[in-house]
């Protein structure tokens, strides 16, 4: 449904939509991922989606358990796969409002192909990446953001990668998409950047990053 | 000589025309009102190497091609060598053909000589698949019928009279794809991997005129988790590979599992393991499909025996994979697949999509609600207050992740419950008599060559096609009990249908096997069950 489309089947304003499901989110207290759900509650909230007509997509990881939080159509799919299952839910209907959303694990790491081929498809999906630099739900292994270096329990000697930088990447891939790296804790940026991309027609990338509590490495 | 059922071969390099000039052939033959069956060999390579193509043809129907050749063509002078097995004291071997420049259409034209044929039929023919190229091959052709026109017409087959404009030539890949928009497909995905790569061509070429959405994706786990998202979204979804590119299916297998989402998998098998032999045939993945995917969920496993059985099963799996909303598989073969006969135009058949009854929504409305069948009622996205979570995790009724005890067996039991309504919704096993003491299991592509086996005379055995491998019918034992020796033939090493049997009671005297990538031939089925023959019968070393 394109914006304008939208604005006609608009809700009513008075009414106030509760996106959220029962259940309390499980996340550590103070994890970056609380600032993320509630950030995407307001951008649906303020593009007035549709629960009925928004399909979101989950990964597996700490940031994919939003999927029982949050009350739309949704589908939790395998870990990596957020990208191409949400592919296929905009390509068989194209009226839906897709959204994907994953850790840098499952965008960056197990499903990076499906990141590189969607963004150069220009697919119209918009995908949201909580970048916490790190493998959190297992417990704290290297992830393909974790900066160089860094000693996790899966490389006690340090990782020896290259970090990924989407932006570099997806620019590289395919320079009409939109991507955007920030900080979780960047509310201002955070709110006009969930703006743009939900306002962006083709593909879109938002990578907000943040430290887990639990795991993460204060460097 | 008079012969009710002819084959004509042609060999040579890949480069020369081999499959289309063959082709050419076959449609001639059907625009006569023969039936045809065909198949080629030919090696994973773009130029050069061993290509045949044959075609076996008679005014009944055929079920597989004939081992022994009655006219041969070797396109390059030594290539006839290695098929001297294939020739009888009977067989016009063409080993140095004269001078042309399109060699394939050269044997045509011997071929329409020799069967003193229709010669404005073969040329309008022609004229119809190069209308680029008209005058070489036709000079080709006339070289080709000149040169044979002296022997005389020495094979007659009388046409019989099918009404050749409603008939149409189709290889079990495009039957494939018919039947999958004739079932009301919506969404297909697919990696090219011979030799199912051909069902990827045909929808895509016809993609826009049936309203089907055809991606060609970064790789088969993309392929399979498009389908289950557009499947999510209310697209009745299809995949297609084989073996290697299944492999990398199998995770999404599962996902369907436990979300409910029905999706149809249609694996072509070539030779594993690994890469194997890309444009050979197999049935050696049968355990593979049956046991895909991690933890237990229904799946439901029917193989084609045929293309036009490939058209029919097709549409009966789609709406299998979306009654019981879980993962079928329409598991075929390179003989079928890629090999073509004469059938009815499928273009003329109705198409009958599935109905879906959907969730009625109520406040308390639940994707997951428990349900007599075990199959609950889903919503698509776009239905107001219909929203619900297909979730990889465990869930509870309303499809939220759950991990208390009593909800996760009880989402178990409902998923397992849909086995009893796919037993009573699957195809049944087919049994083909013919005066049998004992009794041939057979599945998948051999069937079409046991069936043609019986029509050259062997006699004393009767056929069971098992056509769903799973859940396998409880009736096979009982039928089985009725015979005296049971022998069981498989195109694989390990005997896959062999070893399910045993697990329903249904143990095998005999297992006849063929794995060098060449599919049986009726001759040889005959000369494995004759009482003289020790064949080439093994007991397996695997799944005893
Ligand atoms: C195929 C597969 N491999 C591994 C896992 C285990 N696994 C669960 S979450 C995860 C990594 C999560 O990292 P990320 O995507 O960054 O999410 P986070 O937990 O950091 O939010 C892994 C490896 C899995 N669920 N599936
Ligand atoms: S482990 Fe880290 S990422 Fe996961 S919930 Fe806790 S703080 Fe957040
Ligand atoms: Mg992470």
């Amino acid at each position: 449904m394109s914006e304008g489309q939208r604005g006609l089947t608009k809700m009513n304003k008075n009414k106030i939509v509760n996106y959220t499901t029962t259940i309390v989110p499980t996340w550590c207290p103070g994890c970056g991922n609380y600032l993320i759900l509630a950030n995407i509650i307001n951008a649906l909230k303020q593009h007035n989606y549709q629960k009925h007509n928004t399909v979101i997509v989950y990964d597996i990881g700490c940031i994919g358990n939003m999927a029982d939080f949050i009350d739309t159509y949704g589908i939790h799919s395998l870990h990596g796969r957020c990208i191409p299952t949400a592919v296929g839910v905009k390509l068989a209907n194209p009226n839906l409002d897709v959204l994907a959303i994953g850790g840098d694990g499952g965008v960056y790491g197990e499903g990076l192909n499906h990141l590189v081929a969607s963004a150069r498809s220009n697919y119209p999906i918009k995908v949201i990446v909580s970048n916490n630099f790190l493998y959190s739900l297992t417990t704290g292994q290297a992830s393909p953001a974790t900066p160089k270096g860094t000693i996790t329990k899966s490389t006690p000697g340090g990782t020896i990668g290259e970090p990924v930088n989407p932006e570099r990447l997806l620019k590289a891939v395919n320079p009409s998409v939109f991507v955007k790296s920030l900080k979780a804790s960047d509310i201002p940026t955070l709110k006009t950047s969930l703006d743009t991309l939900f306002k962006t027609k083709g593909f879109g990338l938002l990578d907000i990053e943040f430290n887990c509590v639990s795991f993460g490495k204060s460097k | 000589m008079s012969k009710n059922v002819l084959t004509i071969k042609i060999a040579g390099p890949a480069g020369f025309g081999i499959k289309s000039g063959g082709l050419l052939i076959s449609q001639y033959l059907q625009k006569l009102g023969l039936y045809f069956t065909d198949y080629s060999e030919y090696p994973s390579l773009v130029r050069g190497g061993h290509n045949t193509y044959q075609t076996t043809f008679s005014s009944t129907p055929t079920y597989s091609v004939s081992q022994k050749v009655d006219i041969f063509f070797s396109l390059k002078a030594d290539f006839w060598q290695s098929h001297q097995q294939e020739f009888t004291p009977d067989t016009l071997i063409y080993k140095d053909l004269p001078q042309s420049d399109h060699p394939n259409m050269t044997c045509f034209g011997i071929t329409v000589a020799l069967l003193d044929g229709d010669i404005k039929l073969a040329k309008d023919l022609i004229k119809k698949t190069y209308p680029k190229f008209i005058e070489p091959n036709l000079t080709s052709f006339d070289i080709g019928y000149k040169f044979a026109a002296k022997s005389k017409a020495i094979f007659k087959i009388k046409p019989q009279i099918v009404k050749a404009d409603n008939q149409q030539i189709f290889d079990g890949n495009q039957a494939f794809a018919h039947g999958f928009y004739k079932a009301g497909g919506k969404f297909y995905a697919a990696y090219p991997m011979t030799p199912a790569t051909g069902a990827l061509h045909e929808l895509a070429k016809n993609a826009n005129n049936w309203g089907i959405t055809v991606i060609h994706p970064e790789d088969e786990i993309s392929a399979a988790s498009m389908s289950v998202g557009a499947s999510f979204a209310g697209a009745p979804s299809a995949v297609g590979t084989s073996g290697g590119g299944f492999a990398l299916m199998t995770e999404t297998i599962s996902f369907c599992g436990i979300t409910e989402i029905g999706v149809l998998f249609y694996l072509v098998s070539r030779p594993g393991p690994a890469t194997g032999l890309p444009t050979w045939t197999s049935q050696a993945d049968l355990l593979f499909s049956i046991f895909s995917g991690h933890g237990d969920f229904l799946k439901v496993v029917i193989a084609p025996t045929s293309q036009q059985n490939t058209f029919d099963l097709t549409i009966k799996a789609l709406h299998l994979s979306q009654a019981l909303q879980t993962p079928v598989i329409l598991i075929s073969d390179k003989l079928i697949a890629e090999s073509s006969c004469s059938l009815p135009d499928f273009n003329l058949i109705k198409s009958t999509p599935y109905k879906e009854t959907f969730a009625a929504i109520s406040k308390n409305y639940q994707r997951y609600a428990l349900s007599n069948t075990g199959v609950s009622d889903r919503t698509l996205p776009g239905t107001p207050n219909g929203q619900f979570l297909a979730n990889s995790y465990e869930h509870d009724f309303t499809g939220l992740s759950t991990e208390d005890a009593l909800t996760v067996k009880s989402m178990a039991d409902k998923r397992a419950k849909k086995l009893a309504l796919a037993k009573k919704l699957v195809p049944k096993p087919n049994l083909y008599k013919n005066n049998g003491k004992n009794l041939i299991i057979s599945w998948g592509s051999p069937v079409g060559c046991i069936k043609q086996a019986f029509d050259m005379g062997l006699k004393d055995y009767d056929l069971l096609e098992v056509v769903t491998l799973w859940p396998l019918d409880d009736g096979i034992k009982q039928i089985s009990k009725n015979y005296k020796k049971i022998i069981v033939i498989e195109n694989n090493q390990f005997g896959h249908l062999n070893f399910l049997l045993k697990t329903i009671g249904v143990n095998s005297d005999k297992f006849i096997s063929k794995y060098d990538g060449r599919p049986f031939f009726p001759e040889e089925i005959i000369s494995f069950l004759s009482p003289l023959s020790r064949g080439d019968v093994r007991r397996t070393e695997g799944f005893n």
